[in-house]
């Protein structure tokens, strides 16, 4: 929490906010160009594999995300302090974000290898489910005008939802199984060249970045939008 | 304990007692659950080859909806007079009252399930009850997982703006995996599958049913506060 607040008075610096922001753009491209070009063409594949790249990183970042929500509606519920209810409500908003970019690029690679769009395979079908869970919170929040109520209804979905995470899949996966590429088994055989590791990693660090950019600058306007919510309230009384 | 239960007791009593006064609701409820079994004879052309397929999911989707109108009016009926604040001012643990609405959601639903089944058993010509307790054990096992999250979200959604909208759209993702378990269930009693993945779901569906009473009992308390 500490780490938290110090990280966001760091953003108060307008060379720390573009900064960061331009570090992260700098490290997509630097990602895209390795992930299109410098990367080896994978045996039986044509080019669309590629996407695996910006694929498993929005994947894992969706996730980081709704469990930042879970986090953060936790720590809400336990510390009552209303920065937890904002950082679990970032956390569902990157989430979305992420998980939908997940699903797209998913989608089109599914285009080209099964041949249809959407095939109701378990990891697809439990992250498209996670997105309506996730897209619900956003709409209960949105429907309460009560800082107090909102974030305590907020904080209560946000920790059943993400208990249903692994159920969901779980259920999912024994209701209809249709192969799902499994990129990465373990780490110490990863069963692909170095090169594609390293891309995959520079690509991991890349989506990290920028999520955890994203976050923070998400934070400041939230923060910042209470202060002026509250200035508001005493100059009007 | 004992003085939860007591409270509970007496709460559910209440509310029975008032459903009991008006008792129009139960068969509204039950005309829409029957009249979502016929419309599905439409939409799926049903025949003797396919209706052992289909009658389970039929038949929970009916509950599903059927199931959440209640749940929708189950704390509304508290906010008429401000009934309300009375409860939430009442020096009473809020688990009983948790407790209370579960039950008494539940025992609708079960009602529902009674009068419903038989009409879907002459309509569809299938006896879906054949293996009675087996197949009571899954109805039962999934109406106390979706009564506990419904529960928890109705008492969320009552003060909302729209909360005839997101009471369904945020409770149903939630109950994907409930569905799942049971409707499959349902299934493998009605097409004579294996008797031990009928079981593998059974024990699924009390896991479920266990982790997410655990769950909404303990953060209900954080819900009524806000009512």
């Amino acid at each position: 929490m500490k780490l938290l607040e110090k990280a966001l008075k760091l953003t108060d610096t307008a060379l720390v906010r573009y900064g960061s922001l331009g570090a992260s753009a700098l490290l997509m491209l630097v990602g895209a160009y390795l992930a299109l070009v410098w990367s080896p063409a994978a045996a039986g594949e044509t080019a669309v594999y590629r996407i695996v790249y910006f694929h498993v990183p929005t994947a894992i970042m969706a996730y980081l995300g709704f469990f930042v929500t879970f986090a953060g509606s936790f720590l809400f519920l336990w510390r009552k302090d209303m920065l937890f209810d904002r950082v679990a409500k970032i956390g569902a908003e990157l989430g979305v974000v992420f998980c939908g970019l997940m699903l797209v690029t998913g989608m089109i690679w599914g285009k080209q290898r099964w041949g249809a769009w959407w095939i109701w395979e378990p990891r697809l079908t439990t992250a498209l489910i996670l997105l309506i869970i996730y897209a619900g919170y956003l709409m209960l929040r949105s429907t309460i005008d009560n800082q107090m109520t909102r974030a305590r209804y907020a904080a209560v979905f946000g920790i059943v939802g993400f208990l249903d995470v692994p159920v969901v899949h779980f259920a999912i996966k024994m209701w209809g199984s249709i192969m799902h590429p499994v990129v990465i088994k373990s780490m110490a055989d990863p069963g692909m060249p170095p090169e594609m590791i390293n891309t995959l990693r520079v690509c991991m660090l890349a989506f990290g970045v920028l999520f955890a950019v994203l976050f923070l600058l998400r934070l400041r306007v939230e923060t910042l939008a209470l202060e002026i919510a509250a200035l508001r309230s005493n100059h009007e009384e | 304990m004992n003085e939860i239960l007591r409270t509970a007791h007496a709460l559910l009593i209440k509310d029975m007692k008032t459903e009991f006064r008006s008792r129009e609701f139960l068969g509204h409820t039950f005309m829409f659950a029957l009249l979502v079994i016929v419309i599905f004879n439409f939409a799926f052309k049903i025949n003797p080859q396919n209706t052992p397929e289909l009658a389970s999911g039929i038949l929970w989707i009916a509950f599903l909806f059927a199931g959440t109108l209640g749940l929708g009016r189950s704390f509304l009926i508290e906010k008429e007079n401000d009934c309300i604040q009375g409860l939430g001012l009442s020096p009473v643990d809020r688990t009983a009252i948790f407790i209370a609405k579960f039950l008494g959601n539940l025992l609708f639903l079960v009602i529902i399930q009674v009068m419903t089944i038989p009409v879907f058993i002459v309509l569809y010509n299938l006896n879906v009850m054949e293996h009675f307790t087996l197949q009571t054990a899954v109805f039962l096992l999934g109406d106390i997982g979706f009564m506990t999250l419904g529960t928890l979200i109705a008492a969320m959604s009552v003060n909302l703006k729209a909360r005839e909208i997101l009471l369904p759209v945020l409770l149903l993702p939630l109950l994907v995996p409930l569905l799942i378990f049971a409707a499959s269930a349902t299934s493998i009693l009605l097409t004579g599958g294996e008797p031990d993945a009928y079981m593998g779901r059974l024990k699924l569906l009390a896991a479920y049913d266990v982790i997410f009473f655990v769950v909404s009992a303990l953060v209900f308390e954080y819900i009524m506060d806000e009512l």
